[in-house]
């Protein structure tokens, strides 16, 4: 075969390898058989989220008003280490009880800020619900990709799509300001996943 | 106390049922032992508390040698007729090299509840806080490195939402044991600040923007059955070990910690954030009062709001253990000085609590001695006066075990008031319990050495041949507390449990 026939057939077919490549490896990923996986500290991820959110890690979360969340008030609880006063020097060996609590609140306050903030403008992650209406599906469809993209550092796929953008039906016999709720309901989702809170 | 278990262990032993097999391994008697409980509090005496400094003080007429043993004036001694103890009441213009004065009542403690104090020697088997401070719970890892929490909150902390809690982080005592079979639940729960931590024990409450608890129900379930499980993140790792232990904590603990309202029921306010919790909308707990009364200066002292946060999380049944203590901290109540800078008796804490004795033993074991003999003084009122329910108190069931590093040196430079001490393997512990014999002195002490010796551990009766290993005294414990030690291997040590 000529060299440059060679060359345009492979051109041609690489995009179709390549995708059928990608879809097999999607469907059906392989367990990891060795399961090494690490949770990131409160400050690891409280840098994570305030990046993602556009905030600094101060304005993440305050307990009480004044006691920040991650550096003090849970900061043993989410794993990390206070050498000087408390004598950690090494973060708990297993997950303490109310670390997912801990992680709900810390993430809620959060997502309620860039909320707020988004209300008063100009928004950073919301604004295709602030802008419209929660009931559209496309500003929802919105939020959920930018969530996952600033969080997580990835596209969502389809099925992740869904559970975001649904979470509107489950909310909508519970909640008074559905607008709201949905936005920090879904950033909360997002935030507090494993892969946001693991490595 | 006779319990259900003793009557169920009783038909076991004589119908031969059950032989061998231990109440640990028995799902449904964990769960009724969880209805009939007892409580451990371990007490640190952290840096080497010295017990001839205690209770088992020497008298310097009964001394051959009184001027370079660790004895005391006859004066100083406050003892009672028939009781084994007697305890030094001091007081100095000088902490040591520090320009504060002290004097310590100890005896006003002692003598409310000696007849619940139970002292037993032993002999130590290292002079490294962090080992000795292990070993003092584990026995020297008696019994496959267990340690004495883990084994209470195993047997009776089954049905509790956070069975073992350290209020006292970064120490030997709340390290974890090595033995692997044991319950996840039982694991220790470290609390590094007990003023804002039931904070984290509700998902939404008391936060100014948070998100109504049904709300937050529902995104927690989206989280958990549709977007987490649609991720290739958690395809791949899900059954992770550390994956599957959180989703664990996500389930059963997080329901009862938060079905139980904790975040009211062990919130003390201090005077500084009673405004801003009540501004969220947050209680302050119903037994705020109370813990008040016994702990006026909780606000101030991280011992006093360690030991009220103790008592709520027993009182609750959040709890079956708890480990507290003095830090190593230096702590000053500026409130006492009356402008007065390092007035007399403004100093809490030395700097590093027991082990301050390196440069003023008498002092520094004196005054340490005294606050924690003061607080547990608190912490068995509370608990006195608590009904467990069935016409007991919680006191009954408690043992308050005041968990030392190791002892000190024995001598001083001929004549000092005052001066700095080492380590030492010799020592004793002081048990405050109505579940140990009460008023009674397992072992002696040889007067004229400062050593102690130790006693027979079927009869209790003093034998000066002999030393009390660690295994021994954790065993006699356990026994006391009732954990089933079947097929444990540890000494049979009946002297330390009431009949």
């Amino acid at each position: 075969m000529p060299p440059d026939l060679r060359t345009r057939l492979l051109g041609a077919l690489l995009p179709t390898l390549l995708l059928a490549g990608c879809a097999t490896e999607v469907e059906s990923p392989t367990e990891s058989r060795i399961g090494r996986v690490q949770a990131k500290s409160g400050e690891v991820w409280g840098r994570d989220l305030g990046q993602g959110l556009g905030l600094e890690a101060w304005d993440l979360c305050q307990e009480l008003g004044e006691v920040d969340c991650i550096t003090d008030a849970h900061r043993i609880t989410l794993g990390g280490v206070e050498p000087t006063v408390l004598g950690i020097d090494q973060p708990l060996d297993n997950a303490a009880v109310s670390a997912p609590i801990a992680v709900d609140r810390v993430a809620t306050s959060a997502c309620a800020e860039r909320y707020r903030r988004d209300q008063a403008g100009p928004a950073v992650l919301f604004g295709p619900v602030l802008d419209g209406d929660v009931a559209s599906y496309n500003a929802r469809l919105m939020v959920s990709r930018a969530l996952v993209e600033r969080l997580l550092s990835r596209r969502a796929n389809a099925d992740e799509d869904a559970a975001l953008v649904d979470l509107y039906d489950a909310l909508k016999p519970l909640s008074t300001d559905l607008a709201r709720d949905w936005s920090v309901g879904a950033c909360v989702v997002v935030a507090t996943s494993t892969e946001a809170l693991f490595y | 106390m006779h319990s259900r278990r003793d009557l169920l262990r009783g038909i076991a032993a004589a119908t031969g049922a059950g032989l061998g097999s231990s109440l640990l391994h028995d799902r449904q008697a964990l769960a009724d032992s969880s209805d009939d409980p007892r409580f451990l509090i371990v007490f640190c005496a952290a840096g080497g508390g010295s017990i001839i400094d205690g209770p088992m003080a020497i008298a310097a007429s009964e001394s051959a040698n009184p001027d370079t043993i660790n004895t005391f004036p006859d004066s100083q001694l406050v003892g009672w007729s028939g009781s084994p103890f007697r305890v030094p009441e001091l007081s100095s213009s000088q902490m040591g090299p520090i320009p504060s004065g002290y004097s310590v009542t100890p005896s006003t403690y002692i003598g409310r509840r000696r007849s619940d104090l139970t002292v037993a020697t032993w002999t130590r088997t290292s002079v490294n806080h962090q080992i000795g401070q292990r070993r003092s719970v584990t026995g020297n890892e008696a019994w496959r490195g267990r340690t004495m929490q883990e084994l209470v909150a195993w047997q009776y902390g089954s049905q509790a939402p956070i069975p073992n809690v350290h209020l006292l982080a970064g120490l030997g005592y709340a390290e974890h044991g090595t033995d692997a079979a044991v319950p996840s639940y039982a694991r220790g729960q470290v609390v590094a600040n007990p003023a804002v931590w039931p904070l984290s024990l509700d998902g939404t409450r008391g936060q100014p923007d948070g998100l109504d608890p049904a709300v937050l129900e529902a995104v927690r379930k989206q989280r958990n059955s549709r977007f987490e499980p649609a991720s290739r993140f958690h395809q791949l790792f899900g059954n992770a070990p550390k994956l599957v232990e959180w989703g664990d904590l996500r389930g059963t603990p997080q329901e009862r910690i938060e079905g139980l309202d904790l975040i009211t029921k062990l919130m003390v306010p201090s005077a500084e954030n009673q405004a801003a919790l009540s501004a969220l909308g947050l209680e302050p707990s119903p037994a705020t009062a109370q813990v008040m009364q016994a702990f006026p200066r909780l606000g101030i002292d991280p011992l006093e709001a360690q030991a009220a946060l103790a008592f709520l999380l027993l009182k609750y049944r959040v709890s079956v253990t708890v480990t507290l203590g003095p830090s190593f901290d230096f702590i000053y109540d500026e409130g006492a000085s009356e402008g007065e800078f390092l007035a007399d008796n403004s100093i809490l804490n030395p700097p590093l609590a027991f082990d301050f004795s390196h440069q003023a033993h008498r002092a520094g074991q004196a005054v340490v001695w005294n606050r924690i003999y003061r607080t547990i003084d608190g912490l068995i009122s509370l608990l006195s006066a608590e009904d467990f329910g069935d016409g007991t108190s919680m006191w009954d069931r408690t043992m308050i075990y005041v968990a030392s590093d190791f002892g000190r040196e024995k001598h001083r430079p001929a004549g000092a008031s005052d001066w700095g001490t080492s380590h030492s393997l010799n020592n004793g512990v002081m048990v405050f319990s109505p579940l140990t014999p009460g008023d009674t002195l397992l072992g002696g002490v040889d007067p004229d050495t400062g050593f102690t010796h130790g006693f027979d551990p079927q009869t209790g009766a003093p034998d000066v041949g002999r030393e009390m290993a660690e295994a021994e005294i954790f065993s006699g414990l356990l026994g006391a507390l009732d954990i089933d030690t079947t097929d444990s291997g540890l000494p049979s040590v009946p002297a330390l449990k009431r009949s």
